[in-house]
């Protein structure tokens, strides 16, 4: 008891929380010397400076015993606030009856914030390992970011990786080569930035000539790369279904069956048109259509919400790009 | 085992002074000392999940500017530490530590898992062509009646090719939907080429995206050995099982091993209403200790 009561206040002293109660735990199962255990027990007196390499002190012969100590504690500790009253069975803890006032010891024995503090020297061996996880983080994530690989047929074009992000558009320069033929001052190829529309185009081509209306055309369209755009000439029934008919299916000119409807130049109409294409995935294409930039690929269409692997073979001869 | 410390003839030493013997804490507690960062840890990666990659960063940044400044205030390099500084101090700089390993690692993975090459691919339904690595045993999820079971394989993502054919590489968790019965069967390790059309994640884990299968899986080599052991163990069980009635024999390979590939829907939603799924969703030890 005196005992106790001494080590309790020395234990406040030195800002150490807990500390046993002699003979805490009476279950021990392996031989422990109470010399063996001793060290361990009056070592932990001291303030809070703890080692922080406690797997070397395992090795090491009087720690040993107290290792064991520790072991088992969690289960006794975890017991004891259930056990704060005077009546608590006998031989779980043996001294269990020695200790008066039953609610106060279970107070003092709860883990107060002494066994939750690493000490100096704890925290400086924390933060080692926080280094080594920041680093090792940092390479892992570094490692295993996504690393997008050129397509092999593009001549010479390797997709721009800036850091993991692949380019969503797969032109190799952000640059759009369009023709643009007809009534224009200068016709033949205008370069474009991406997502230029189509009165950019007829703009780089020098302008239309006067008296042409290019309202027709529809201006507003986003073109496309390697389109060919005709300007105030009104192309031949039998060419308007063909891919390169730029803005002339706007003309009125339905496509002519079994020639290919042009993705990126179709309209609502045409769309429509097609076996198993109603309005509703005409829209959708169209804008997806938008959203991308245009149509790169035929294959791009299944993409597209709504059309299945079924319905891509019915269109994929139907359509072209 | 521990005898009084005054009786032991070793001399409590007051001053504090750091010694060889001196890891182990007052007998009668635990050893708390790693609590403060294990939780910080755990609950900022749990917190990442459901927050992102950015925010976790910025608080294990944050964490760390304030376990540094803390210790700095704590050594007295910073102005005099209050009471309350020098009692609780270093438990608040480990719980900060803590931030710092769970936020930093967390928004490694979740940076991997959200990088935009891939989740573009996955908002716009790609169909994509994908080379993968079985991580996982397939487990069925209950279909609509009248239409076949679909099957959930977690994989790892090795590289993808999209319809275009470029190629993406990245170390991501997949989780594949397939229909197609050759996806049964399938053991962890096994590396395999999938065509499908990927889809967005629920989120709340580190699935990088969905796949939904369209076809069988064509097999690129063998899984590791010790995977094809445990692979043929457990199709020896499933065959002993089979003369059982049904409901028997799609029990106990659950029980043992826990496949419950075979386990029939009813006995299923039965541990299901009795809470008991834990039985037949882990492990052997439910029978040697049953």
């Amino acid at each position: 008891m005196s005992h106790d009561d001494e080590t309790v206040v020395r234990r406040r002293l030195l800002r150490l929380t807990a500390q046993p109660p002699p003979g805490s735990v009476s279950a021990e199962p392996l031989p422990a010397s109470p010399a063996a255990a001793t060290p361990g027990a009056s070592a932990a007196l001291v303030s809070g400076e703890l080692s922080a390499e406690p797997v070397a002190d395992v090795g090491a012969d009087p720690p040993a015993g107290s290792h064991v100590d520790r072991l088992l504690r969690p289960a006794s500790a975890d017991r004891r606030p259930l056990e704060s009253g005077p009546t608590s069975p006998a031989g779980v803890v043996a001294d269990e009856p020695s200790v008066p006032g039953g609610s106060e010891s279970a107070a003092r024995r709860l883990p107060g914030p002494g066994a939750f503090d690493p000490g100096r020297r704890g925290v400086r061996a924390l933060a080692a390992v926080a280094v080594l996880v920041v680093v090792a983080a940092g390479f892992w994530a570094w490692r295993s970011r996504p690393q997008a690989e050129p397509v092999p047929p593009v001549a010479g074009a390797t997709v721009p990786v800036t850091d993991g992000v692949v380019e969503p558009v797969a032109s190799p320069s952000a640059e759009l080569v369009v023709a643009v033929a007809g009534k224009v001052r200068r016709p033949g190829l205008v370069r474009l930035p991406v997502g230029a529309r189509l009165a950019d185009a007829v703009q780089a081509a020098g302008g239309a000539l006067p008296g042409v209306d290019v309202a027709l055309l529809n201006p507003a369209r986003k073109v496309a790369d390697g389109e060919l755009i005709v300007v105030g000439v009104t192309p031949p029934p039998a060419a308007a279904g063909q891919p390169v008919a730029g803005g002339a299916p706007a003309a009125g000119a339905a496509p002519v069956a079994g020639a290919p409807v042009n993705l990126n130049t179709a309209t609502l109409a045409d769309l429509d048109a097609l076996p198993g294409v109603g309005p509703v995935l005409a829209q959708r294409i169209l804008a997806h259509r938008e959203q991308h930039g245009g149509f790169k690929s035929v294959g791009e269409l299944r993409q597209v919400d709504g059309i299945g692997d079924a319905r891509y073979e019915q269109l994929k001869e139907l359509v072209t790009v | 085992m521990s005898a009084t410390p005054d009786g032991s003839g070793t001399p409590i030493d007051p001053g504090g002074g750091p010694g060889p013997a001196q890891t182990i804490v007052a007998g009668g507690v635990p050893d708390l000392r790693l609590a403060g960062l294990a939780v910080a840890t755990w609950l900022t990666a749990l917190a990442g999940l459901h927050l992102g990659a950015a925010t976790v960063l910025i608080a294990a940044v944050l964490a760390a500017v304030f376990s540094a400044v803390g210790a700095l205030h704590l050594v007295g390099l910073l102005g005099r530490p209050g009471r309350w500084a020098r009692r609780h101090g270093w438990i608040a700089v480990a719980v900060a530590l803590g931030v710092v390993c769970g936020g930093t690692v967390g928004a490694a993975r979740l940076a991997v898992r959200d990088a935009d090459a891939l989740r573009s691919l996955a908002e716009q339904r790609a169909s994509i062509t994908a080379e993968l690595v079985v991580r996982d045993d397939p487990r069925p999820i209950r279909g609509n009646p009248g239409r076949p079971a679909t099957l959930l394989v977690t994989t790892e993502l090795v590289t993808l090719t999209e319809s275009d054919g470029r190629r993406l590489g990245a170390p991501v968790q997949v989780l594949v939907l397939a229909a197609h019965p050759a996806w049964r069967g399938l053991l962890p390790g096994q590396r395999l080429t999938a065509e499908g059309r990927l889809g967005v994640p629920r989120g709340g884990d580190l699935t990088a995206a969905v796949l939904s299968a369209s076809g069988p899986p064509v097999r690129r080599g063998a899984p590791s050995w010790a995977q094809r052991a445990a692979g043929s163990l457990r199709a020896g069980l499933q065959r002993a099982c089979a003369p059982l009635p049904d409901a028997r024999g799609g029990l106990l390979p659950g029980l043992v091993v826990g496949d419950t590939s075979r386990l029939l829907p009813t006995v299923e939603e039965d541990f299901r209403a009795t809470g008991m799924t834990h039985l037949n969703a882990v492990s052997g030890a439910n029978v040697p200790w049953g």
